[in-house]
């Protein structure tokens, strides 16, 4: 009897031990038969086995995470090496880390030259390096750029200055250029507003709205200087060079020292005249088609022939609407997806409690089709999310059934007929617009319509989703 | 095309081949750089390094298992992934949690999954996820090419330099981590995922066997 007591607990560390290799029937046929002998006798080690089984079997559910892309390697990746023997390898290592040293040296030397002739600069010219010094070290874009710049301005006289400038004026054009496309965007839209007058414009202008302001970029600033600066600004005045960098500091070239007076006026000249073209592109009518329909506002203007009856159809459409229902959000944050299940992206999500309409549900009544508008599903203005997750105020059956692309596949029976719908309290919202489907058409022509614009969706998961473009009215080029 | 022509054919420079095998072995090679790293965008560049590294040095693989010789890349940049992670670390703990772009079960068609169930087994992931990540290294790697990737004792050996001997004591060690770990964590977990105690009755416990 005290034999066995002390044998337990050490059997109880030797089977311990050797679980996971039972679990994996790795065991030498007698290690196994002194575990499954043991396992007979003690509860603890039968509870030890269970729980780790368990364990194991939890981790082999773990679900796979998803590819996040393909891993392939490009075809032009270079041949696989021969096996190289060791003197070649340590030869080219070799080689560079002397030519790591060489190029360090080179810097160390460098900086330090311009040091000397920043410092030895500074008494002669007090205001304008002390004034440009913190700007540059703030606005300039790169550690090249800050390098040129010093270099100029600690040493060299106006006329070298200017090509300096120009190099960096870059970095201004971007933003100047990144203001255009806002501006322009609206543009196709206008075409609806007059179909029949010219198609070929919307496309072309669009070009020559970018065109000129690209080519205005290189060409040398003084041209544009003389001919926008008036109206843009009072012109800063060239003899009076330490008050003019603070005048300019906010275009990015305030860190120009006094003598490129001109070029400084660069980036504002550039802004000013993109933003000159932009309005003269712009028809006065775009904030009136924008405004009906925001969404499709925004869409993007390549394929400017065939969206004008998009936009109409979906204005006219819009007006009729689908029938929408209340729900209300029943979990802390709940995605929205592109469509009816898991695989589709995610393009928005929701708080608790948050409103939403409900336009109908997927099949399986496992998603709940809502409005939402984001970047990503313009074409349908529509977003699904989890039916478990949202409060409905009718019962799920009544909502229309509808596939990933918000076309309605079955009229919903209605076993909710829009006179009961009063009874519940607190959806007096409700009865408006249910009132207005008793047809058995589908409602819902605003989303079966809406495809005209593109001919295939974003994601290539809707491979269905395929859909000829019909334009109504318009002219083709 | 079988697997050894494709590596020989890789060998002689032919990279659509080796992207076959590319294909063929990617969802598995980043899975497993997912779970040791427990992050997408490393297990990304890990994966990409691994196979980059692969086609490099593809005329060294000299026969043999191919899967293991591959792991052993793999394991190699997840390790240097890893330190280059504790050199800088930038990973948001978020970034364990949500899954921004969640896994597409089946490709194409949607198939519905009920969330909640989907989101039981993200959470379920999410716990293994933090067991793994408090594991020494070695042990991981060991446990989630045997539990998650189903490798064989020897590949292990192979893919993580050791024996067989040492694989056994790392699983061993990293099993009964793992459990303590789930244990604890017991009452988070999902329900459907809980160890089902049993009092009496040994044989009740609706487990399926592995």
């Amino acid at each position: 009897m005290p034999k066995r007591n002390y044998t337990i607990p050490d059997m109880d560390a030797f089977v311990e031990e050797r679980l996971s290799d039972y679990l994996d029937g790795q065991l030498s046929s007698e290690e196994r038969a002194l575990v499954e002998a043991h396992l007979q006798k003690s509860e603890r080690a039968r509870a030890s086995l269970e729980s780790l089984r368990w364990t194991v079997n939890l981790i082999k559910q773990t679900p796979a995470p998803a590819l996040p892309r393909q891993f392939t390697l490009p075809a032009t990746s270079r041949a696989p090496q021969p096996v190289m023997s060791g003197w070649f390898v340590w030869g080219l290592r070799g080689i560079a880390v002397a030519a790591t040293l060489a190029f360090v040296f080179f810097l160390a030397a460098n900086l330090r030259q311009n040091n000397s002739i920043d410092t030895a600069l500074a008494p002669a010219a007090p205001p304008v390096p002390a004034a440009a010094q913190p700007s540059q070290v703030a606005l300039a874009p790169t550690p090249m750029a800050t390098f040129a710049t010093q270099q100029e301005s600690s040493g060299a006289p106006a006329p070298t200055a200017a090509p300096f400038m120009i190099t960096l004026t870059p970095q201004p054009t971007v933003q100047s250029l990144q203001v255009i496309p806002i501006t322009v965007t609206p543009e196709p839209t206008q075409v609806p507003a007059q179909p029949t007058e010219a198609p070929p414009p919307p496309a072309s202008t669009q070009d020559q709205n970018t065109a000129p302001v690209i080519a205005a970029s290189p060409t040398p600033p003084q041209a544009q200087v003389e001919n926008v600066q008036p109206t843009a600004k009072p012109p800063p005045t060239r003899e009076a060079p330490p008050t003019n960098p603070p005048a300019n500091a906010k275009s990015a070239q305030g860190n120009a020292p006094a003598e490129q007076n001109a070029a400084t006026n660069t980036p504002t000249t550039l802004s000013i005249s993109s933003a000159q073209l932009a309005p003269e592109a712009t028809a006065t009518e775009t904030p009136i088609v924008v405004e009906p329909f925001s969404v499709a506002g925004t869409e993007a203007p390549t394929s400017a022939p065939t969206q004008p009856p998009t936009n109409a159809a979906i204005n006219s459409a819009r007006t009729v609407g689908p029938t929408l229902f209340d729900g209300f959000v029943n979990a802390t944050q709940l995605n929205v997806r592109q469509g009816p299940g898991l695989v589709y992206r995610i393009i928005g999500s929701l708080r608790r409690n948050q409103h939403v309409n409900v336009v109908g549900r997927s099949q399986g009544n496992a998603w709940l089709a809502i409005q939402f508008s984001s970047d990503d599903n313009r074409k349908t203005g529509l977003g699904w999310v989890g039916a478990a997750y949202v409060r409905l105020t009718v019962p799920v059956t009544s909502l229309p059934v509808l596939n990933a692309n918000g076309v309605q596949l079955s009229v919903s029976p209605t076993p909710v007929p829009p006179t009961l719908t009063p009874t519940p309290t607190d959806t007096p919202t409700l009865t408006p617009t249910s009132s207005e489907t008793p047809s058995e058409s589908p409602t819902l022509a605003f989303l079966t319509e809406t495809p005209t614009a593109e001919v295939t969706f974003t994601e290539t998961i809707f491979d269905s989703f395929t859909l000829t473009p019909t334009p109504t009215d318009t002219i083709t080029p | 095309m079988n697997e050894q022509a494709m590596i020989a054919a890789a060998q002689r420079g032919d990279v659509p081949s080796f992207n076959q095998l590319v294909r063929s072995y990617q969802a598995l090679v980043y899975h497993t750089a997912y779970r040791v790293l427990g992050e997408g965008d490393a297990a990304s560049d890990a994966t990409q390094d691994a196979f980059v590294n692969a086609y490099k040095n593809i005329r060294s693989f000299r026969g043999g298992s191919f899967k293991a010789w591959l792991l052993r890349i793999v394991t190699n940049a997840c390790y240097d992934q890893l330190r280059a992670k504790q050199r800088k670390p930038t990973a948001s703990l978020d970034a364990l949690l949500v899954d921004p772009d969640n896994p597409a079960p089946g490709l194409g068609e949607a198939q519905e999954e009920a969330p909640h169930e989907y989101a039981e087994r993200q959470e379920l992931a999410a716990w293994i996820d933090k067991g793994l990540q408090s594991l020494p290294y070695d042990q991981r790697i060991t446990l989630v090419l045997s539990d998650i990737d189903g490798f064989a004792y020897e590949e292990i050996a192979i893919a993580t330099n050791t024996n067989v001997g040492t694989v056994k004591s790392r699983l061993s060690r990293a099993r009964a981590h793992m459990r303590d770990f789930l244990l604890q964590q017991q009452e988070l977990l999902p329900e459907s995922y809980r160890l089902k105690r049993r009092t009496e009755e040994p044989k009740s416990v609706p487990m399926e066997n592995a």
